[in-house]
């Protein structure tokens, strides 16, 4: 038998078409990976852009809480008189 | 790879990378299978123009992800080169009906992976010897061997087929 009669019979047996369904299949699968990163990649940048302007912003001025209080000292002054030169005399209760 | 390389490539390779792995693995589905695995692995990965043609690198990936199949499967002793075809009773019965294309299936599918590859790749898919051997990472002698002897178990098997339409 030649090389030629057998591959007249090996030529009889035919393979089918592919589906039309692997088309679909191969390029949903092509293309969702990157829409996938593509979303990834945004956010991640989202958060970058966040964080660095988050974090070139001056710390805020934290005011205290002020009050006006008005203090009112009253002495009673009245007979009040200052020692001459500052000059202390210690005497003796019984002299 | 733009998404228009891509669909100019998918669309010239998809048919004989289809019959490719029809032939190896005698079901559409998994020929459906391991060509979307082919394609999308071409699009994520790095093919390299320097190391091989587009054409030896799709059908070295086929085959690859074909093998992958088998031994995932434990069906390793069937990627043994220097295994005998078993006869086949489905061939005898298809012979005896006088089915002829279900009779060469049948006969091809039990060659041993090795035998079978460089069969489907010779006489299905019109390769080169040379073209061959870069897509099994094999040398052109054990090519030639694994072809001869693949063509030896086939006219033992279709001998009556032969004699009919000779």
């Amino acid at each position: 038998m030649m090389d030629d009669e057998l591959r007249k019979v090996l030529r009889q047996w035919k393979a089918p078409e592919p589906s039309a369904a692997l088309d679909r299949r191969v390029f949903r699968s092509i293309r969702s990976p990157r829409r996938w990163w593509l979303r990834v990649a945004a956010g991640i940048l989202l958060l970058a852009g966040l964080f660095a302007h988050l974090s070139q912003r001056p710390p805020g001025v934290v005011k205290a809480d002020t009050q006006v209080v008005s203090v009112a000292v009253l002495a009673d002054a009245t007979g009040f008189v200052p020692l001459p030169e500052g000059k202390i005399t210690v005497t003796k209760g019984t002299q | 790879m733009t998404e228009a390389d891509f669909r100019s490539l998918y669309k010239q390779y998809r048919d004989p990378l289809f019959r490719f792995g029809y032939r190896l693995t005698g079901s559409v589905e998994t020929a459906e299978d391991l060509v979307h695995d082919c394609f999308v692995g071409l699009f994520r990965g790095t093919f390299d123009a320097r190391q091989a043609s587009m054409k030896t690198y799709l059908y070295a990936a086929m085959r690859n992800l074909c093998r992958k199949r088998y031994r995932d499967s434990g069906r390793e002793e069937l990627l043994d080169e220097n295994a005998e075809s078993p006869v086949n009773a489905g061939v005898i019965e298809a012979l005896i009906s006088r089915e002829t294309s279900a009779a060469v299936q049948l006969a091809v599918a039990a060659l041993p992976l090795l035998q079978r590859e460089a069969l489907v790749l010779f006489e299905y898919e019109d390769l080169t010897l040379d073209e061959i051997s870069k897509v099994v990472a094999a040398d052109l002698a054990a090519v030639k061997s694994r072809l001869h002897r693949a063509r030896e178990a086939l006219r033992k098997t279709l001998a009556s087929l032969v004699k009919e339409t000779a």
